[in-house]
């Protein structure tokens, strides 16, 4: 449909050619009127195989993207109603997703950046591991889908019966879209994480691991505050949410930086060592004394947390 | 009185009607075509000799435009995908994991996924493109950034005859250079290309993922031996 380009189909031979079905930016106005959309009622008009019913999700700019990546990993910084007034009137997949992108190529890189500094001394003929890129993919996706969805469900299944005096935030649960937003963009704060963690010191690696999974558990359950409010198992919800982050964090650490765990190893004695780095394959996976490990200091860590979270909520 | 009714026969006048149905994408090359972009000659009867010099012809001039990019209507108005695959297929059959020589297998990038990562990667960067609201076609896009892979298969050609001598720290170092130029010219060239169909409040959204594209190929390229 021809909205602002009317006037000049006599010379469109010899411009250069654009073929966009009707695409228009948000700041052009919208002038001629057959399928001319209110701004409100933009989400029904669409069918689900075009693009202008997922264009509604990236109705984003640079400042508004900049502003969520903040919000997300300073807690307290968002208003209280944050979930409500921003992120449910406007989800957008644009942060999420490309957030997830640059996360999974930032752990394969810095991974291999990592075990290729530890090896680089011997005479063992280090080779660039490409598998890293799947399965960093794997966790980066199960993390930003799965753990919304099981989330939505809970706090749907979990909402406290209403009294019909009550206000209208006492029914509310968040949507599926918001809460695929939120989660996508706490992953913002892991990107420098990984890039920093391959400085060969466990101590430094560890407390940057630990001070974003605080951040992220802290971000998350201060902007899902007015649903949590709702839910009938708000303290599990609660724990689980610090839990997950801490596991994540702890079991990516683990996983991708293991080489250069061992070289700095002072601070977690756990950590198994290696025979001989001349073996052909020195991933190896994650022992009982590792899970012990990290059962203790996440107990530890969600004691403390916990208790601060009730008093502030 | 007469009364005379004047019918003139529209000889000379300015086409109204006349136009021309050019489809979009259409196949045009720059020489020998008239102003509305059709070939003057029946392409018919040319000995297939000349309609693959023609089109090889095409290829290359998109690919010095790549190489100097001043001129952008030749990428963008006679789009097509030859020089991407070309260039694809070159990267992907160099990059793939040599490692007949030692006994570990699966260490550098497969040949598919590397033609993945170029073709799936160009086309989310692209959708993303047309999702923010960018007016570039979508085969505009993805032939745009598959042309910009040439400084990257440069920089990756370098390598190689760099990594055939015995490595050390310095020749590390000219590898590394040697790829962030290819990365940097791709980038800058993608940005001239395909910077200006989008809204300025949304521009750098649109160039990031352009950005990390270029970032990851050459990642791959520098990370070869």
């Amino acid at each position: 449909m021809e909205t602002l380009s009317s006037d000049n189909s006599v010379e469109l031979p010899a411009q250069i050619e654009v073929n966009s079905p009707s695409q228009q930016t948000p700041e052009e106005p919208i002038e001629s009127g057959i399928e001319a959309v209110p701004e409100g009622a933009g989400k029904a008009q669409h069918s689900l195989l075009t693009l202008e019913y997922y264009q509604q999700f990236f109705k984003v700019d640079t400042f508004m993207v900049l502003r969520r990546i903040r919000n997300s990993m300073i807690p307290k910084l968002a208003s209280g109603n944050y979930l409500r007034m921003d992120i449910d009137q406007n989800p957008d997949l644009y942060g999420p997703f490309w957030l997830s992108i640059t996360l999974i190529f930032s752990i394969a890189i810095s991974s291999n950046i990592a075990s290729y500094r530890h090896y680089a001394g011997n005479d063992y003929h280090w080779h660039y591991n490409f598998q890293l890129v799947s399965n960093a993919a794997t966790c980066v996706f199960i993390y930003a889908i799965v753990l919304p969805v099981v989330l939505w469900a809970l706090f749907k299944d979990s909402l406290k019966p209403v009294l019909y005096e009550e206000l209208d935030s006492a029914s509310y649960t968040p949507t599926l879209l918001s809460l695929i937003c939120i989660y996508g963009y706490s992953l913002a704060i892991y990107i420098p994480v990984s890039i920093l963690c391959v400085i060969e010191i466990a101590l430094i690696q560890w407390l940057l691991v630990i001070i974003a999974a605080l951040l992220t558990g802290f971000v998350l359950i201060d902007v899902m505050k007015p649903a949590l409010r709702n839910s009938k198992y708000a303290i599990f919800l609660i724990i689980g949410i610090l839990s997950v982050q801490f596991i994540l964090s702890a079991g990516f650490l683990m996983y991708f930086y293991q080489d250069s765990l061992v070289t700095g190893t002072r601070f977690l004695q756990q950590v198994p060592c290696y025979q001989s780095p001349l073996k052909t394959s020195p991933r190896q996976s994650l022992g009982i004394k590792d899970c012990r490990s990290m059962w203790i200091w996440g107990k530890h860590f969600a004691n403390v947390f916990i208790s601060q979270t009730l008093i502030t909520c | 009185m007469d009364a005379k009714l004047d019918m003139f026969e529209d000889v000379n006048t300015s086409p109204s009607l006349e136009g021309d149905m050019s489809i979009p994408g259409k196949r045009t090359t720059t020489t020998a075509t008239s102003p509305g972009g059709v070939p003057d000659y029946n392409t018919l009867d040319e000995p297939i000799r000349e309609t693959v010099l023609r089109d090889i012809r095409a290829v290359g001039i998109k690919f010095y435009h790549v190489l100097y990019p001043k001129e952008k209507s030749s990428l963008l108005r006679d789009w097509d995908l030859w020089g991407p695959l070309v260039l694809c297929t070159f990267m992907a059959t160099i990059l793939q994991g040599s490692s007949s020589a030692d006994s570990m297998s699966d260490n550098g990038p497969e040949f598919a996924q590397v033609f993945v990562i170029v073709w799936i990667g160009a086309a989310i960067v692209t959708l993303n493109s047309k999702l923010l609201g960018g007016n570039i076609s979508f085969f505009q896009s993805v032939c745009v950034l598959g042309y910009c892979l040439t400084p990257v298969a440069i920089s990756l050609i370098v390598c190689r005859v760099i990594l055939l001598a015995a490595q050390t720290r310095l020749l590390f170092f000219l590898r590394f250079v040697t790829t962030t130029m290819g990365f940097a010219w791709a980038t800058y060239a993608s940005f001239v290309f395909l910077g200006q169909s989008q809204p300025p409040h949304r521009k750098p959204l649109a160039v990031y993922p352009i950005f990390l594209f270029f970032f990851i190929i050459s990642w791959l390229v520098l990370s070869h031996n």
